[in-house]
């Protein structure tokens, strides 16, 4: 989670964060280094007494002209390089799933749906609603979106997105009215949610803890109360939390 | 020749050697937990029509071998892991009233906007 008044990018919770944390870094490194290059030579072909004597340098010059020309390339090039890299490693997992987790976003709240199969071959799975939590008194005795200390208004929810740590799995993002878009950037992670539509995405969780989101789609008029918030668990806690409930089929 | 081929194609497993077979071993586990292969039918993004033909599959299991029969389950799993809850009961209103056509393209009701038939 993002701390207050931070100004750099929330704590990596995934390797796609990660990957995309460094490929950001390395491309800052470079449009650094080719601003100062940039800035330096227009400073010093303006700031030489006599512009236009000093010009004529530049012009007809094959060694210049070549170096401006093979310099960028060269740089375009590392850059494609890593981004390929960071796209195809972002991609698919090379182990086989382990669970799948369906998520429908709402006005204007999200519904997450488990689903795991266990080693003797029996199928756990159920769905809960998450609501953000807004109110500081309960509204009606059954209220349970009440803030209580140490809660984040706007970041956290009454009951939270579970994932296992360590283990692959595949969300499945979905929408039941208008376009919504499923957004952790610590998990690396950014779905839309569009009707009709069962976007697939990878997962998997390197470390245990908390990360929170927001929708990223303009989707109405409490578009900012419909926050993420998903909780990494350990293995072991999952199959327990799993093994609670069970939908009939 | 023909015979040669095909020997190879059915005794595919002994006609490697042993240290090669070792290397493309899936070593994957894990306790509790059945890992669910991923489906080269649908390589598609969206998934819809994976949960839509999982779904087929499993009425079409039932109707042949009943509703007890074993590996009728793995059509289940499949169908109940992938469809949003809003698909499902539509897919079981269907069923429900004797209007799914199984085997056949998904009815023009399903089509209507709520079935993922882009990717055709
Ligand atoms: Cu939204």
């Amino acid at each position: 989670m993002s701390q207050w008044g931070g100004t750099y990018y929330s704590m990596n919770f995934s390797m796609a964060a990660s990957l995309s944390k460094f490929l950001y870094e390395c491309i800052m490194t470079i449009n650094c280094f080719v601003l100062t290059t940039v800035v330096c030579g227009l400073v010093m072909a303006l700031s030489s007494g006599r512009v236009v004597g000093h010009c004529r340098k530049y012009l007809k010059n094959e060694l210049l002209e070549a170096i401006w020309t093979i310099v960028p390339a060269f740089l375009i090039y590392l850059i494609a390089s890593m981004s390929f890299y960071v796209l195809y490693m972002n991609g698919e997992h090379k182990e086989p799933t382990l669970f799948h987790s369906v998520i429908t976003g709402h006005q204007w709240y999200w519904t997450y749906q488990y689903a795991m199969i266990d080693e003797m071959g029996k199928f756990f799975g159920f769905e809960h609603d998450s609501y953000a939590l807004l109110n500081d008194v309960p509204s009606t005795s059954d209220d349970d979106t009440v803030l209580s200390k140490g809660d984040t208004y706007l970041l956290d929810v009454d009951a939270p997105f579970v994932i296992p740590q360590g283990m692959p799995g595949e969300l499945l993002v979905t929408s039941d009215d208008v376009i919504h878009s499923w957004s952790v950037p610590a998990l690396g992670i950014t779905v839309d949610a569009v009707p009709g539509r069962l976007n697939r995405s990878p997962i998997l969780a390197s470390t245990v803890g908390v990360a929170y989101g927001h929708c990223r789609e303009l989707c109405g008029v409490n578009h900012f109360m419909m926050p993420i918030c998903v909780e990494i668990v350990t293995p072991a806690t999952y199959l327990k939390f799993m093994k609670l409930e069970e939908i009939e089929e | 020749m023909d015979r040669k081929v095909k020997d190879v194609l059915l005794n595919w497993d002994k006609s490697v050697p042993e240290e090669m077979m070792e290397e493309y071993k899936v070593e994957y586990k894990f306790d509790g937990v059945t890992p669910q292969p991923f489906d080269a039918r649908f390589t598609t993004w969206n998934q819809m029509r994976l949960c839509w033909q999982n779904f087929a599959d499993y009425q079409r299991c039932i109707k042949l071998k009943g509703k007890t029969y074993e590996p009728c389950k793995w059509f289940s799993n499949r169908y109940l892991s992938f469809c949003p809850a809003k698909k499902r009961n539509k897919l079981h209103f269907l069923v429900e009233e004797d209007a799914f056509a199984s085997g056949k393209r998904p009815p023009p009701m399903l089509l209507e906007g709520d079935d993922g038939h882009d990717e055709h």
